[in-house]
């Protein structure tokens, strides 16, 4: 095997682990703050595509409509916090997971509405096509997904680690009440969580309909539910083990459907990964036991 | 300072407080005692807006009953919760600092946290550690100086000698004291162990099944043979 092959495949597997970085990381802040498993977030990631390829249409910019439809989906995700979550927290967290359930549906139906039910095309061609050099032959937006995903991590490392808003959502994390008396205004905090998942869920979104040259209805519920079990694998609520959990699928998957004659889709793949790693390590990777 | 005008509180249909009526005042230090279940720490989150209640709680000439908890922390309002609930994630040095989380005078909460440490020396040789490392004891010192960092007006206390050692007990009951008194500070503290509360406090109240049973000075509240007994077990 040739080292450009090898290299080819570390870069796909890279922008596939980064795609499902930016999910699985955004489901562990939410996951981290409320306790919750926003199922929905499948949908808000399908809605960032959808918004993002209505801008491009408009604008004939592809950069202005990235930046538009994260800030337009990371409102939407903080609209559901407001309006969905909040009101059930007293409740039993099943009853906010039931809602999410329910939102997933109905954002799912409600863009079968609007759109209509077939898939449609996003053809960005700065962005699509394959880059060949020393013959590795690699998608050009591979490149744009990996640098992307590096820029929006290194921004939200800053923001976590080096803002107040960043410091009082980690101490949300930690313990909602304690954080409460220490003055920090824990409902911004939340919405400022769902606003940046969901902006950050909707740039993997656009990405990922370049790459595939396609925005559907469901484009969300296989990487959904893949986030959902990878914040399981990296530990509950942990950042970087999501994170972790995220690039090793990436590159399980894209080892075993390259060399492997398991008949085991990519996901079977993954969904048995997690029931393994959950048999030998209940807390994941990075968990606390 | 603050004033509880007939303030009744509930966890769902449970009554826990029953027209408690209290008037604090300014630099005093004023403790709360009374049995478990008698609604001290109810006390507490109701003037930290974490408890269901009717009635009016006045702070410095303003009605906070209806504003948000972290308005009323902002307002100058500080807790050391029950079990210290520190941060178990976060260092010592954040731990002081998340207290200070609203405060955008960053050079003069560098020099508290400086103050802190010297209070409590423990804290510097452990400023980069995880909190959750810290003893009992220790803990109560960060979560004392945390609660301090926000530069309160008004210091609430809840329970801060359970689970210490007696010897740490008399150290954080002094610190308390010391203080409070060189700061200014008010300082409402609910408290079992009525001897060490009383030893530093100016002014009491009894709580019994959520209601005042006695609201007054210590030297009265020493004196009256019923609370004695109660109370102070001689």
């Amino acid at each position: 095997m040739s080292g450009a092959v090898i290299s080819q495949q570390i870069v796909n597997a890279l922008a596939l682990g980064s795609v499902y970085a930016m999910i699985a990381v955004g489901l562990a802040m939410i996951y981290g703050v409320l306790r919750i498993l926003h199922i929905a977030h499948a949908g808000v990631y399908a809605a960032g595509a959808y918004l993002g390829l209505y801008f491009f249409k408009v604008t004939d910019n592809f950069f202005i409509a990235l930046v538009l439809s994260m800030l337009i989906t990371g409102v939407l995700g903080a609209l559901i916090e407001r309006f969905i979550y909040r009101p059930m927290l007293p409740k039993p967290r099943i009853v906010a997971l039931i809602a999410s359930i329910g939102l997933f549906i109905c954002l799912s139906d409600l863009f079968r509405i609007i759109a209509g039910p077939y898939q449609m095309a996003f053809d960005y061609p700065a962005l699509s096509g394959q880059v060949t050099m020393s013959g590795l032959s690699v998608p050009r937006v591979d490149f744009a997904i990996i640098g992307g995903t590096a820029a929006i991590f290194g921004l939200l490392w800053f923001i976590m680690q080096k803002t107040n808003i960043g410091f009082g959502i980690r101490a949300v994390a930690q313990d909602i009440e304690t954080a409460k008396v220490m003055g920090i205004n824990v409902d911004r905090s939340i919405q400022a969580v769902f606003f940046l998942s969901s902006a950050i869920a909707a740039f993997g979104a656009i990405m990922v309909s370049v790459l595939y040259n396609a925005v559907y209805t469901n484009m969300g519920d296989m990487i959904g539910y893949k986030g959902l079990a990878l914040i399981v694998i990296g530990g509950f609520g942990s950042l970087p083990g999501a994170a972790l959990a995220a690039f090793l699928l990436g590159f399980a998957e894209t080892i075993f459907t390259t060399y492997s004659d398991v008949p085991l889709s990519r996901e079977g793949i993954a969904m048995f990964m997690l029931v393994l790693l959950i048999l030998f390590r209940p807390q994941g990777l990075l968990g606390k036991a | 300072m603050i004033q509880l005008h007939n303030v009744n509180a509930y966890y769902g249909r449970v009554q826990a407080l029953r027209s408690v009526s209290m008037n604090l005042t300014a630099g005093k230090i004023f403790s709360v005692l009374g049995a478990n279940g008698a609604g001290k720490t109810t006390l507490l989150r109701s003037i930290l807006g974490l408890a269901q209640t009717t009635g009016s709680i006045h702070f410095e000439g303003e009605d906070i009953s209806a504003l948000p908890t972290y308005e009323r922390v902002r307002r100058g309002i500080a807790v050391v919760p029950e079990g210290r609930r520190l941060f178990s994630e976060f260092t010592v040095g954040e731990n002081l600092r998340i207290g200070a989380i609203n405060r955008t005078d960053r050079a003069e909460v560098d020099a508290d946290i400086d103050e802190m440490c010297t209070f409590f020396p423990i804290l510097r040789k452990r400023f980069e550690q995880p909190s959750g490392t810290l003893s009992g004891g220790e803990g109560q010192m960060l979560a004392l100086s945390r609660a301090l960092l926000s530069r309160p007006k008004l210091l609430l206390l809840d329970e801060p000698s359970v689970g210490l050692m007696p010897i740490a007990v008399s150290d954080i009951f002094n610190m308390v004291g010391k203080i409070c008194r060189d700061k200014g500070l008010t300082v409402l503290l609910v408290e079992q162990n009525a001897k060490k509360a009383l030893q530093i406090a100016d002014n009491a109240a009894v709580l019994e099944l959520g209601a005042v049973a006695f609201e007054g000075d210590v030297e009265t509240l020493k004196a009256d043979g019923r609370l004695k007994e109660a109370y102070l077990g001689h």
